[in-house]
Protein backbone atom coordinates (compact mmCIF):
# COMPACT_ATOMS: atom_id res chain seq x y z
CA UNK A 1 0.00 0.00 0.00
CA UNK A 2 1.11 3.68 -1.09
CA UNK A 3 0.45 7.14 -0.29
CA UNK A 4 -0.35 8.54 -3.89
CA UNK A 5 -1.39 12.09 -4.32
CA UNK A 6 -3.53 12.84 -7.71
CA UNK A 7 -2.82 16.28 -9.08
CA UNK A 8 -5.92 16.99 -11.78
CA UNK A 9 -8.01 19.72 -12.03
CA UNK A 10 -10.51 16.97 -13.73
CA UNK A 11 -13.14 16.29 -10.94
CA UNK A 12 -14.12 12.91 -13.08
CA UNK A 13 -10.48 12.15 -13.17
CA UNK A 14 -9.60 12.33 -9.96
CA UNK A 15 -13.00 10.22 -8.58
CA UNK A 16 -11.87 7.29 -11.32
CA UNK A 17 -8.21 7.25 -10.20
CA UNK A 18 -9.51 7.21 -6.51
CA UNK A 19 -11.60 4.68 -6.53
CA UNK A 20 -9.56 2.39 -9.19
CA UNK A 21 -6.33 3.06 -6.61
CA UNK A 22 -8.15 2.87 -3.52
CA UNK A 23 -9.39 -0.87 -4.99
CA UNK A 24 -5.66 -2.16 -4.69
CA UNK A 25 -5.94 -0.31 -1.07
CA UNK A 26 -3.31 2.59 -1.91
CA UNK A 27 -4.26 5.79 0.55
CA UNK A 28 -4.58 8.85 -1.87
CA UNK A 29 -4.34 12.31 -1.67
CA UNK A 30 -5.94 14.81 -4.23
CA UNK A 31 -4.67 18.51 -5.38
CA UNK A 32 -6.61 20.59 -8.03
CA UNK A 33 -3.70 22.29 -9.56
CA UNK A 34 0.34 22.50 -9.18
CA UNK A 35 0.11 24.84 -6.17
CA UNK A 36 -1.51 22.95 -4.32
CA UNK A 37 -0.20 19.60 -5.49
CA UNK A 38 3.39 21.14 -4.74
CA UNK A 39 1.66 22.52 -0.73
CA UNK A 40 0.58 18.54 0.07
CA UNK A 41 3.76 16.94 -1.50
CA UNK A 42 5.69 19.07 1.30
CA UNK A 43 3.22 17.93 3.93
CA UNK A 44 2.07 14.50 3.18
CA UNK A 45 5.42 13.32 1.13
CA UNK A 46 3.80 10.75 -1.26
CA UNK A 47 5.27 7.29 -2.85
CA UNK A 48 4.18 8.80 -5.85
CA UNK A 49 2.55 11.35 -7.29
CA UNK A 50 0.16 11.50 -10.38
CA UNK A 51 0.26 14.60 -12.46
CA UNK A 52 -2.07 16.01 -14.82
CA UNK A 53 -0.36 18.33 -17.68
CA UNK A 54 -3.06 21.27 -18.45
CA UNK A 55 -4.91 22.40 -15.02
CA UNK A 56 -5.02 26.23 -13.88
CA UNK A 57 -3.24 26.97 -16.73
CA UNK A 58 -1.63 25.15 -19.97
CA UNK A 59 2.27 24.34 -18.88
CA UNK A 60 1.16 23.59 -14.82
CA UNK A 61 1.73 20.62 -14.60
CA UNK A 62 5.13 20.42 -16.32
CA UNK A 63 5.95 23.93 -14.15
CA UNK A 64 5.22 21.70 -11.68
CA UNK A 65 7.19 19.15 -11.95
CA UNK A 66 10.06 21.49 -12.73
CA UNK A 67 9.51 22.90 -9.48
CA UNK A 68 9.82 18.88 -8.02
CA UNK A 69 13.01 18.82 -9.69
CA UNK A 70 13.99 21.72 -8.42
CA UNK A 71 13.33 20.28 -4.64
CA UNK A 72 15.78 18.67 -2.61
CA UNK A 73 12.83 16.91 -0.34
CA UNK A 74 10.54 16.01 -3.52
CA UNK A 75 13.24 15.06 -6.69
CA UNK A 76 13.02 11.61 -5.81
CA UNK A 77 9.47 11.20 -6.04
CA UNK A 78 8.34 9.18 -9.14
CA UNK A 79 5.91 10.94 -11.21
CA UNK A 80 3.33 9.89 -13.84
CA UNK A 81 2.50 12.48 -16.29
CA UNK A 82 -1.11 12.04 -17.30
CA UNK A 83 -2.57 14.25 -20.14
CA UNK A 84 -5.06 13.89 -22.87
CA UNK A 85 -2.42 16.58 -24.89
CA UNK A 86 -0.20 14.37 -26.80
CA UNK A 87 -0.71 10.86 -28.50
CA UNK A 88 1.04 7.87 -30.29
CA UNK A 89 0.79 9.79 -33.70
CA UNK A 90 2.80 12.81 -32.42
CA UNK A 91 5.39 10.66 -30.88
CA UNK A 92 9.21 12.15 -31.72
CA UNK A 93 8.03 14.15 -34.29
CA UNK A 94 9.83 16.88 -32.74
CA UNK A 95 13.56 16.79 -31.22
CA UNK A 96 14.09 19.00 -28.23
CA UNK A 97 17.08 19.74 -26.02
CA UNK A 98 14.42 20.06 -22.89
CA UNK A 99 12.44 17.84 -21.23
CA UNK A 100 10.68 16.77 -18.30
CA UNK A 101 11.37 14.17 -16.59
CA UNK A 102 8.54 11.27 -15.57
CA UNK A 103 8.48 7.63 -14.43
CA UNK A 104 5.86 6.81 -16.23
CA UNK A 105 3.25 8.16 -18.68
CA UNK A 106 -0.65 7.67 -18.97
CA UNK A 107 -2.85 9.10 -21.58
CA UNK A 108 -6.74 9.91 -20.50
CA UNK A 109 -9.18 8.38 -20.68
CA UNK A 110 -7.37 5.90 -18.37
CA UNK A 111 -7.40 2.31 -18.97
CA UNK A 112 -7.76 0.56 -15.13
CA UNK A 113 -5.40 -1.93 -15.97
CA UNK A 114 -2.86 0.12 -17.13
CA UNK A 115 -2.99 2.63 -14.39
CA UNK A 116 -2.66 0.20 -11.79
CA UNK A 117 0.15 -1.92 -13.66
CA UNK A 118 2.24 1.66 -14.07
CA UNK A 119 1.34 2.41 -10.44
CA UNK A 120 3.52 -0.68 -9.59
CA UNK A 121 6.28 -0.07 -12.04
CA UNK A 122 6.71 3.38 -10.61
CA UNK A 123 7.12 2.53 -7.46
CA UNK A 124 9.15 0.02 -8.13
CA UNK B 1 10.79 27.59 -22.30
CA UNK B 2 7.85 25.20 -23.76
CA UNK B 3 6.19 22.20 -22.62
CA UNK B 4 8.29 19.33 -23.70
CA UNK B 5 8.19 15.84 -22.27
CA UNK B 6 10.96 13.09 -22.97
CA UNK B 7 9.19 9.52 -22.62
CA UNK B 8 11.62 6.64 -23.15
CA UNK B 9 13.71 8.28 -25.62
CA UNK B 10 11.04 9.79 -27.24
CA UNK B 11 10.43 13.58 -27.34
CA UNK B 12 6.83 15.39 -26.69
CA UNK B 13 5.78 18.68 -27.83
CA UNK B 14 2.52 20.38 -27.44
CA UNK B 15 1.25 21.52 -30.99
CA UNK B 16 -2.15 21.80 -30.41
CA UNK B 17 -4.41 22.56 -27.30
CA UNK B 18 -7.82 21.66 -26.65
CA UNK B 19 -9.57 25.08 -26.33
CA UNK B 20 -13.40 24.21 -27.17
CA UNK B 21 -15.46 20.90 -26.31
CA UNK B 22 -17.64 19.27 -28.62
CA UNK B 23 -20.44 20.01 -27.37
CA UNK B 24 -19.32 23.37 -27.03
CA UNK B 25 -18.77 23.93 -30.78
CA UNK B 26 -21.49 22.37 -31.61
CA UNK B 27 -23.60 24.75 -29.18
CA UNK B 28 -21.70 28.09 -30.90
CA UNK B 29 -22.48 26.43 -34.40
CA UNK B 30 -26.56 25.87 -33.54
CA UNK B 31 -26.25 29.48 -31.87
CA UNK B 32 -25.38 30.79 -35.00
CA UNK B 33 -27.83 29.11 -37.14
CA UNK B 34 -30.59 29.94 -34.74
CA UNK B 35 -29.62 33.54 -34.16
CA UNK B 36 -29.33 34.25 -38.01
CA UNK B 37 -32.95 33.72 -38.67
CA UNK B 38 -34.11 35.57 -35.73
CA UNK B 39 -31.81 38.69 -36.98
CA UNK B 40 -33.38 38.37 -40.14
CA UNK B 41 -37.19 37.71 -39.52
CA UNK B 42 -36.74 40.50 -36.54
CA UNK B 43 -35.72 42.93 -39.12
CA UNK B 44 -38.74 42.33 -41.45
CA UNK B 45 -40.86 42.59 -38.04
CA UNK B 46 -38.86 46.00 -37.10
CA UNK B 47 -37.92 47.73 -39.87
CA UNK B 48 -40.08 50.23 -42.12
CA UNK B 49 -38.22 49.57 -45.13
CA UNK B 50 -39.24 46.01 -44.67
CA UNK B 51 -42.82 46.74 -43.60
CA UNK B 52 -44.98 45.10 -47.16
CA UNK B 53 -43.13 41.64 -45.90
CA UNK B 54 -44.74 41.63 -42.29
CA UNK B 55 -48.18 42.27 -43.26
CA UNK B 56 -50.80 39.42 -44.52
CA UNK B 57 -50.07 36.02 -44.17
CA UNK B 58 -46.03 36.36 -45.04
CA UNK B 59 -46.38 38.58 -41.51
CA UNK B 60 -47.94 35.85 -39.51
CA UNK B 61 -45.20 33.43 -40.83
CA UNK B 62 -42.58 35.90 -40.36
CA UNK B 63 -43.87 35.89 -36.58
CA UNK B 64 -44.57 32.71 -35.92
CA UNK B 65 -40.56 31.62 -37.30
CA UNK B 66 -39.28 34.15 -35.30
CA UNK B 67 -41.13 32.90 -32.20
CA UNK B 68 -40.28 29.14 -32.90
CA UNK B 69 -36.44 29.71 -33.11
CA UNK B 70 -36.67 32.20 -30.39
CA UNK B 71 -37.69 28.72 -28.27
CA UNK B 72 -34.27 27.03 -29.60
CA UNK B 73 -32.51 30.46 -28.76
CA UNK B 74 -33.92 29.89 -25.27
CA UNK B 75 -33.31 26.10 -25.30
CA UNK B 76 -29.33 26.35 -26.11
CA UNK B 77 -27.52 28.33 -23.68
CA UNK B 78 -30.21 26.06 -21.13
CA UNK B 79 -29.24 23.07 -22.19
CA UNK B 80 -25.63 23.64 -22.12
CA UNK B 81 -26.01 24.28 -18.60
CA UNK B 82 -27.99 21.00 -18.10
CA UNK B 83 -25.17 19.19 -19.99
CA UNK B 84 -22.14 20.43 -18.93
CA UNK B 85 -22.56 23.04 -15.85
CA UNK B 86 -19.10 22.50 -14.96
CA UNK B 87 -17.99 24.33 -18.16
CA UNK B 88 -20.25 26.89 -18.12
CA UNK B 89 -19.55 27.98 -14.33
CA UNK B 90 -16.06 27.78 -15.35
CA UNK B 91 -16.41 30.05 -18.68
CA UNK B 92 -18.49 32.79 -16.69
CA UNK B 93 -15.27 32.75 -14.48
CA UNK B 94 -13.12 33.55 -17.16
CA UNK B 95 -15.63 35.88 -18.41
CA UNK B 96 -14.40 38.37 -15.27
CA UNK B 97 -12.42 41.23 -16.09
CA UNK B 98 -9.00 42.05 -14.59
CA UNK B 99 -6.32 44.77 -14.90
CA UNK B 100 -4.97 43.60 -18.07
CA UNK B 101 -7.96 43.98 -20.12
CA UNK B 102 -7.90 48.02 -19.62
CA UNK B 103 -4.28 47.67 -21.25
CA UNK B 104 -6.02 45.49 -23.63
CA UNK B 105 -8.13 48.05 -24.72
CA UNK B 106 -5.75 50.64 -24.40
CA UNK B 107 -3.92 49.58 -27.31
CA UNK B 108 -6.21 47.46 -29.30
CA UNK B 109 -6.27 50.02 -31.94
CA UNK B 110 -2.66 49.41 -32.80
CA UNK B 111 -3.63 45.97 -32.54
CA UNK B 112 -6.19 45.40 -34.63
CA UNK B 113 -5.26 48.22 -37.64
CA UNK B 114 -1.59 47.78 -37.23
CA UNK B 115 -1.07 44.54 -36.05
CA UNK B 116 1.17 45.75 -33.40
CA UNK B 117 1.33 42.69 -30.67
CA UNK B 118 3.84 43.67 -28.36
CA UNK B 119 2.25 45.98 -26.58
CA UNK B 120 -0.82 43.90 -25.47
CA UNK B 121 -0.90 42.61 -22.04
CA UNK B 122 -0.81 38.67 -21.85
CA UNK B 123 -4.49 37.73 -22.01
CA UNK B 124 -6.23 34.10 -20.40
CA UNK B 125 -7.99 31.82 -22.32
CA UNK B 126 -10.13 34.72 -23.90
CA UNK B 127 -9.15 37.98 -24.49
CA UNK B 128 -11.06 41.30 -23.84
CA UNK B 129 -12.63 41.54 -26.85
CA UNK B 130 -13.99 37.43 -26.38
CA UNK B 131 -14.70 38.43 -22.96
CA UNK B 132 -16.87 41.63 -24.20
CA UNK B 133 -18.60 40.10 -26.93
CA UNK B 134 -19.15 37.12 -24.50
CA UNK B 135 -21.02 39.47 -21.46
CA UNK B 136 -22.45 41.43 -24.45
CA UNK B 137 -23.67 37.89 -25.59
CA UNK B 138 -25.16 37.00 -22.19
CA UNK B 139 -26.57 40.12 -21.17
CA UNK B 140 -28.53 40.38 -24.69
CA UNK B 141 -29.69 36.88 -24.36
CA UNK B 142 -31.04 37.73 -20.72
CA UNK B 143 -32.86 41.22 -22.52
CA UNK B 144 -34.17 38.82 -25.64
CA UNK B 145 -35.73 36.23 -23.62
CA UNK B 146 -37.38 38.74 -20.94
CA UNK B 147 -38.47 41.07 -23.01
CA UNK B 148 -39.53 38.66 -25.38
CA UNK B 149 -41.21 36.20 -22.99
CA UNK B 150 -43.22 39.50 -22.02
CA UNK B 151 -44.24 40.56 -25.69
CA UNK B 152 -45.28 36.84 -26.51
CA UNK B 153 -47.43 36.37 -23.14
CA UNK B 154 -47.55 39.38 -21.73
CA UNK B 155 -50.40 41.47 -23.12
CA UNK B 156 -53.49 41.99 -21.28
CA UNK B 157 -51.35 40.67 -18.35
CA UNK B 158 -48.21 43.53 -18.15
CA UNK B 159 -49.38 47.26 -17.65
CA UNK B 160 -49.40 48.59 -21.59
CA UNK B 161 -45.89 51.17 -20.42
CA UNK B 162 -44.24 48.08 -18.96
CA UNK B 163 -45.31 46.38 -22.69
CA UNK B 164 -43.93 49.34 -24.81
CA UNK B 165 -41.10 49.26 -22.75
CA UNK B 166 -40.48 45.80 -23.35
CA UNK B 167 -40.34 46.41 -27.38
CA UNK B 168 -38.13 49.39 -26.58
CA UNK B 169 -35.89 47.10 -24.89
CA UNK B 170 -35.85 43.95 -27.24
CA UNK B 171 -35.85 47.00 -30.04
CA UNK B 172 -32.83 48.28 -28.72
CA UNK B 173 -30.77 44.56 -27.91
CA UNK B 174 -31.68 43.46 -31.36
CA UNK B 175 -29.23 46.41 -32.29
CA UNK B 176 -26.59 46.07 -30.01
CA UNK B 177 -26.56 42.77 -30.54
CA UNK B 178 -26.83 42.74 -34.21
CA UNK B 179 -23.47 45.12 -34.38
CA UNK B 180 -21.58 42.76 -31.93
CA UNK B 181 -22.22 40.04 -34.22
CA UNK B 182 -21.13 41.66 -37.21
CA UNK B 183 -17.84 42.80 -35.38
CA UNK B 184 -17.30 39.39 -34.30
CA UNK B 185 -18.18 38.09 -37.68
CA UNK B 186 -15.63 40.34 -39.04
CA UNK B 187 -13.04 39.07 -36.69
CA UNK B 188 -13.66 35.40 -37.27
CA UNK B 189 -13.54 35.16 -40.60
CA UNK B 190 -11.85 38.27 -42.40
CA UNK B 191 -9.14 39.83 -40.02
CA UNK B 192 -5.59 38.69 -40.32
CA UNK B 193 -4.66 38.08 -36.79
CA UNK B 194 -7.77 36.23 -35.78
CA UNK B 195 -7.34 33.10 -38.00
CA UNK B 196 -6.88 30.99 -34.71
CA UNK B 197 -9.97 32.05 -32.97
CA UNK B 198 -12.32 30.20 -36.16
CA UNK B 199 -9.85 27.23 -35.86
CA UNK B 200 -10.28 26.45 -32.67
CA UNK B 201 -14.22 26.75 -33.18
CA UNK B 202 -14.20 24.46 -36.09
CA UNK B 203 -11.89 21.85 -34.79
CA UNK B 204 -11.67 22.60 -30.99
CA UNK B 205 -7.47 22.86 -30.24
CA UNK B 206 -5.16 26.04 -31.08
CA UNK B 207 -1.99 25.72 -31.96
CA UNK B 208 0.49 26.18 -28.63
CA UNK B 209 2.31 28.66 -30.42
CA UNK B 210 -0.85 31.03 -30.93
CA UNK B 211 -1.80 30.36 -27.11
CA UNK B 212 1.34 31.23 -25.86
CA UNK B 213 1.76 34.09 -27.90
CA UNK B 214 -1.73 35.55 -27.95
CA UNK B 215 -3.35 33.91 -24.69
CA UNK B 216 -0.15 33.96 -22.54
CA UNK B 217 -1.34 33.92 -19.20
CA UNK B 218 -3.43 30.90 -19.99
CA UNK B 219 -0.73 28.99 -21.23
CA UNK B 220 2.32 30.14 -19.05
CA UNK B 221 0.08 31.18 -16.10
CA UNK B 222 -0.81 34.34 -14.51
CA UNK B 223 3.08 35.21 -12.92
CA UNK B 224 5.29 33.84 -15.78
CA UNK B 225 3.50 35.52 -18.24
CA UNK B 226 3.19 39.10 -16.49
CA UNK B 227 7.15 38.43 -16.14
CA UNK B 228 7.66 37.46 -19.77
CA UNK B 229 5.90 40.37 -20.46
CA UNK B 230 7.88 42.90 -18.15
CA UNK B 231 10.86 42.11 -19.69
CA UNK B 232 9.46 42.34 -23.42
CA UNK B 233 8.16 46.06 -22.51
CA UNK B 234 11.93 46.44 -20.80
CA UNK B 235 13.67 45.23 -23.79
CA UNK B 236 11.36 46.96 -26.01
CA UNK B 237 11.68 50.25 -24.25
CA UNK B 238 16.07 49.81 -24.33
CA UNK B 239 15.71 49.48 -28.27
CA UNK B 240 13.75 52.48 -28.62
Amino acid sequence: MAKILVVDDDPDFIKISRTILQFQNHQVLTAANGEEGLKVMRKEKPDLVILDIMMSYILDGLDTRRQMAADPDLKDIPVIMATSLTGERVRSELPSDEYVPASEWIHKPIDPDKLLEQVKRALG
Amino acid sequence: MNGQIQEAGHVFQIRWIPKYTFIERLLHWVNTAIFIPLVVTGLVLYLDALKPLAQGEAGQWMRLVHRLVAILFIAVPVIYGILQPRRLWMHLKEFAFDREDLGWLKNAFGYYVWGKHDAMPPQGRFNTGEKINAVVMILSWILFVVSGLIMWYGKGIVSAELFRWMVVVHDLTMIVAVCMLIVHLFLAVAHPLMWAALVSMRFGVTSATYAAEHHAKWYYGPKRAMELYEAKKKNASHSA
